[in-house]
């Protein structure tokens, strides 16, 4: 690793951050023959090694697994909403204390996040669903937020590129909604799921129930195989790290790929304070960085830039980085960055009781769910709300945690909780929040982190349209389950703060015209011709598919684009 | 010095009052060695830690398989009160605990450790059913998934009395329960 103090280290090119989107950044212009420094602010991780918690039986963990309640409360009073967080995960979720930001008490947003090589490609849920043609242009039809640049055509041929090396499970469906990819075989339904897909797709013209579509090895290929990457194994343990490379993070698939190339640098430890803007030459010139254990600056110089520090990251870096040409952030001479912050709207759905199939069971615990795409505003206008929303969920049979809720104990309770409860199946909503511009984030005057950044403050809420899609959800999952022959159904609608859903995506958002957007078609800035970003902050609109898949397309495509252009001498 | 299981199993009878079964031990015995009269509790005072270790043992009892005391749940809640606990919690199960006892005491005269196996099991289904009952809403519930989760959590109780499965390849969607499976742990 080269001596991040020294002044010699220059690239063709940074990419900032190693999440899904900047291990993709990483892989592709590595193997475009570019010599690339990648910075990640966390530690460095190692695959396999670093996967602290994989494997271990709830026995073999700390207090079974538990946090201890002092250092939930005081270390990660954020993080602990999300459900992936305890003993076998922690060392992969940021300390709410060390990395504060701020809101008005009215209005929470939750800022899951997780500094490591990496990033939350570790963490992530693996959901990988396509964008139709419908999501890009909806922006146009109903006028809320910009039109975007694209449309499907421009980002299929990517999908089936990023689909292929990531290695996505699922079926084939022929949904105009949902487009179809190139999948590895889907995982199984279970029997009652089965059922559940029979009498919803009976009763209900138009919607359709699949297997979810995730980004796990069913069935590796030669290109999986050579990377070291493996079959899944079915432990649903995935948040820990997966040794078998089963699932696509960025350790397990695209740093590997980029290694390879021996044209990668890796600076861990390494936070993106600022990007440097030559005014001469109107370009982005490196990257100044301050070392998370020293506190110590240095600068990083490139040809381009890719900023892929997740989308809350990017716009902090963005705008941090003032200059005589950019008094507000660079490239923001709209005023647009940091504004039209969405996320998906969930925690609104049904659960119910299945009472057949009492001898029928499961073996192996799966990565995965079912997944019903949208309905709602397809071929007719729905006249509650704008847009649309997926259910995902599945069926099970629960374990002894059912004990919580049965009344009793003794001998009775034990032998209860030696069987398997009844069928269970729940659907829990997606859905689309609309461009806002009063959804944003913006630097605070006064505080600053401990390496001297300033945080940010983030505004983000749920309005009209978003509200009565989440009660229709609840309404539609009921009506579901009742009509597949659920019993005891109860609804739930959770008013989860936004950012829960970890699908927080804008405030960087791409567009046609430089004075209302940030980014140009190509993920470029239209201000500053090499600096590209293409996490989730470059969306201009949320959909309400899970969005990674998105930004891997986005990110290929953008990198195809730089060198181009780089090659062609535009920038 | 060190006490056979048997022995502490019978002392620990006597402090309680009652009288344990002693067959069926041999799975318990090989997984947890009992020296409940040499045990120092890192949370609880003497009393409670008997009372907990009661109350813990009419959650999960033995029956064919080792009960919840068998393998130490009570110890291991003991622990997490010492270890895991917030001060907060600490306090909720010092005094639910000694408020369980003073039902007793209100009720039949006697602590509840020396209330019969009939009276204690009375005054927990009471707090069962009637959480308002609770000198704190909810604290039997609270201590019996304690319980159920130190039990089901552990090695014995996920491994043993439950199927364990760390690597199970392939998932199948639909297999067939016998009459006698067992429940997947996790």
């Amino acid at each position: 690793m080269k001596n991040i103090n020294s002044n010699s280290n220059d690239f063709d090119a940074i990419v900032v951050g190693s999440g899904i989107s900047g291990g993709w950044a990483a892989k592709e212009l590595t193997e475009k023959g570019l010599k690339v420094a990648l910075i990640e602010r966390g530690k460095n991780t190692i695959h396999g090694k670093d996967y602290l918690g994989e494997g271990k039986a709830p026995w073999d963990l700390p207090y079974h697994g538990k946090i201890p309640e002092d250092t939930l409360n005081n270390e990660y009073f954020i993080q602990q909403q999300n459900y992936a967080l305890n003993q076998s995960t922690k060392h992969f979720f940021v300390s709410d204390k060390e990395n504060p930001y701020k809101t008005e008490k009215d209005k929470p947003f939750s800022w899951i996040r997780g500094y490591q090589l990496g990033g939350r490609s570790l963490l992530w849920y693996r959901q990988s669903y396509r964008w139709s043609e419908m999501d890009f242009a909806a922006n146009k039809i109903d006028g809320y937020g910009a039109d975007w640049p694209i449309r499907y055509k421009d980002i299929a041929p990517w999908y089936d590129y990023v689909e292929t090396f990531a290695g996505i499970s699922g079926s084939q469906e022929g949904l105009s909604q949902l487009p179809d990819g190139k999948f590895l075989p889907p995982m199984e339904m279970n029997c009652v799921e089965l059922e559940v897909k029979k009498n919803i797709e009976n009763k209900f013209p138009g919607r359709k129930m699949i297997i979810g579509r995730c980004a796990h090895l069913t069935k590796p290929t030669k290109e999986h195989l050579e990377l070291g990457r493996g079959q899944c194994q079915s432990r649903d343990e995935c948040e820990r790290g997966c040794s078998f490379g089963a699932y696509f993070s960025s350790l397990s698939a695209t740093l590997p790929a980029a290694r390879r190339t021996n044209n990668l640098t890796i600076f861990t430890d390494s936070i993106a304070h600022s990007v440097e803007y030559d005014k001469e030459n109107k370009r982005a010139s490196g990257i100044n960085v301050v070392n998370s254990k020293t506190n110590k600056f240095s600068r990083i110089n490139a040809r381009i830039i890719f900023l892929c520090a997740s989308t809350l990251g990017t716009t902090q870096i963005m705008l941090n980085s003032k200059s005589e040409s950019f008094p507000n952030g660079i490239a923001n001479s709209s005023g647009i960055l940091g504004h039209f912050l969405m996320d998906h709207i969930f925690e609104s759905g049904a659960n119910g009781v299945y009472p057949r199939f009492q001898d029928k069971y499961f073996k192996g615990r799966r990565p995965n769910g079912i997944y019903i795409p949208r309905y709602h505003n397809i071929d007719k206008k729905d006249d509650r709300f704008l847009r649309g929303f997926g259910f995902q969920g599945g069926g099970k049979r629960p374990g002894w945690k059912r004990g919580r809720a049965i009344k009793g104990f003794g001998v009775d309770l034990k032998e209860q909780l030696k069987r398997p409860g009844p069928w269970t199946f729940s659907l829990g909503g997606f859905g689309e929040m609309l461009p806002d511009k009063r959804n944003k984030v913006w630097l605070d005057q006064k505080q600053k982190d401990k390496w001297g950044i300033p945080i940010l403050n983030i505004e983000c809420v749920l309005r009209e349209n978003e509200l009565k899609m989440l009660k229709v959800m609840a309404e539609d999952a009921k009506e579901m389950l009742e009509a597949s022959g659920m019993v005891d159904v109860i609804t739930y609608n959770n008013s989860a703060p936004p950012g829960l859903a970890i699908h927080e995506m804008g405030t960087a958002r791409m567009g046609h015209d430089p004075k209302t957007s940030v980014l140009n078609k190509h993920n470029q800035c239209h201000d500053v011709p090499n600096l590209f970003i293409t996490d989730g902050s470059c969306m201009t609109s949320s959909a309400c598919q899970n969005p990674s898949l998105t930004y891997m397309a986005l990110t290929a495509r953008a990198a195809d684009s730089a060198v181009e252009m780089l090659q062609e001498g535009g920038i | 010095m060190k006490i056979s299981r048997r022995e502490a199993l019978k002392n620990t009878a006597l402090i309680l009052g009652i009288s344990f079964p002693l067959t069926h031990l041999k799975s318990a015995m090989s997984v947890f060695e009992v020296d409940e009269i040499n045990y120092k509790a890192s949370f609880f005072a003497r009393k409670n830690y008997i009372l907990l270790m009661r109350i813990t043992d009419l959650i999960i009892p033995r029956t064919d398989t080792a009960g919840a005391t068998d393998i130490g749940v009570h110890r291991f809640i003991d622990t997490m009160l010492g270890e895991w606990a917030s001060a907060k919690t600490q306090e909720k199960y010092r005094s639910g605990l000694n408020s369980i006892d003073k039902l007793a005491v209100d009720s039949h005269r006697k602590s509840f450790i020396d209330c019969s196996a009939e009276e204690q099991t009375k005054i927990l289904a009471s707090l069962d059913d009637h959480p308002e009952k609770n000198a704190q809403s909810n604290f039997f519930s609270e201590l019996k998934w304690f319980v159920i989760s130190g039990y089901y959590s552990s090695e014995y109780g996920g491994s043993v009395e439950l199927r364990y499965d760390p690597m199970p390849g392939r998932y199948r969607g639909c297999t067939t329960l016998n009459k006698d499976d067992r429940v997947w742990s996790t």
